[in-house]
């Protein structure tokens, strides 16, 4: 955990403690009755996505409109937004959590499992993955 | 979550700006009309659709790995 970038602008310990996991928590387990709030995130979105700290509005945004909780989100589905996140910013726009699901509709298996995000047809902006993060599940915190 | 980060993480009213745990009913999200969205979203999708190709996703993020990623994302183009 040590090597891994967190923070957009070098540590900040100030917002949030990182924390590691007990080998009994799963990512689906609310507060347990633990004091205060956290939240768990999947280590390959900092390793693989350049997802940094803390969360800006956009993608807290994105997750609320979703009502998915970070790890919620296939990580698949995290890469579509930080690829949107990176063209705005080439284009001079600030990303709203509206645009870029105008760009996708939500693919639900069941309210238990993760959520995708699939590009609408004729109108997606980007070429999907072609391979689906595996392994994501164990490496969290 | 640390004091300092209730003023990121929380809004006005002290009510998270996202769900913190695992939620048992995600918002399903159908195809939603350009005609629907506010103006500002209007704007930002309007653009990314006049771009004249589909981007690959995984070459977009290799520009996350360079000095200047919105310039490189532009070569790509």
């Amino acid at each position: 955990m040590n090597n891994i970038y967190l923070f957009e602008r070098g540590p900040d310990p100030s917002t949030v403690a990182i924390e590691r996991v007990s080998s009994v928590e799963v990512v689906c387990h609310g507060r347990e009755g633990l004091e205060g709030d956290f939240f768990y995130i999947y280590a390959c979105m900092f390793t693989k996505l350049h997802v940094r700290l803390p969360l800006d509005e956009f993608m807290m945004g994105v997750l609320r409109l979703l009502n998915v909780t970070p790890t919620q989100l296939h990580p698949n589905s995290w890469g579509s937004l930080q690829a949107f996140r990176l063209i705005c910013r080439a284009l001079y726009f600030s990303p709203t959590p509206e645009s870029f699901l105008y760009f996708y509709v939500t693919r639900l298996r069941d309210s238990r499992s993760w959520v995708s995000l699939v590009g609408r047809p004729r109108i997606s902006l980007l070429d999907s993955f072609t391979q689906s993060f595996k392994k994501f599940k164990d490496g969290f915190f | 979550m640390l004091p300092a980060g209730r003023l990121l993480y929380y809004d006005d009213e002290g009510r998270p700006k996202f769900p913190f745990y695992w939620t048992g009913a995600p918002a399903r999200r159908d195809a939603v009309a350009k005609e629907a969205l506010d103006a500002d979203s209007r704007r930002v999708v309007e653009v990314p659709e006049t771009l004249p190709t589909r981007v690959p996703g995984k070459w977009v993020f290799c520009c996350y790995l360079t000095d200047n990623p919105g310039h490189d994302l532009c070569g790509m183009f």
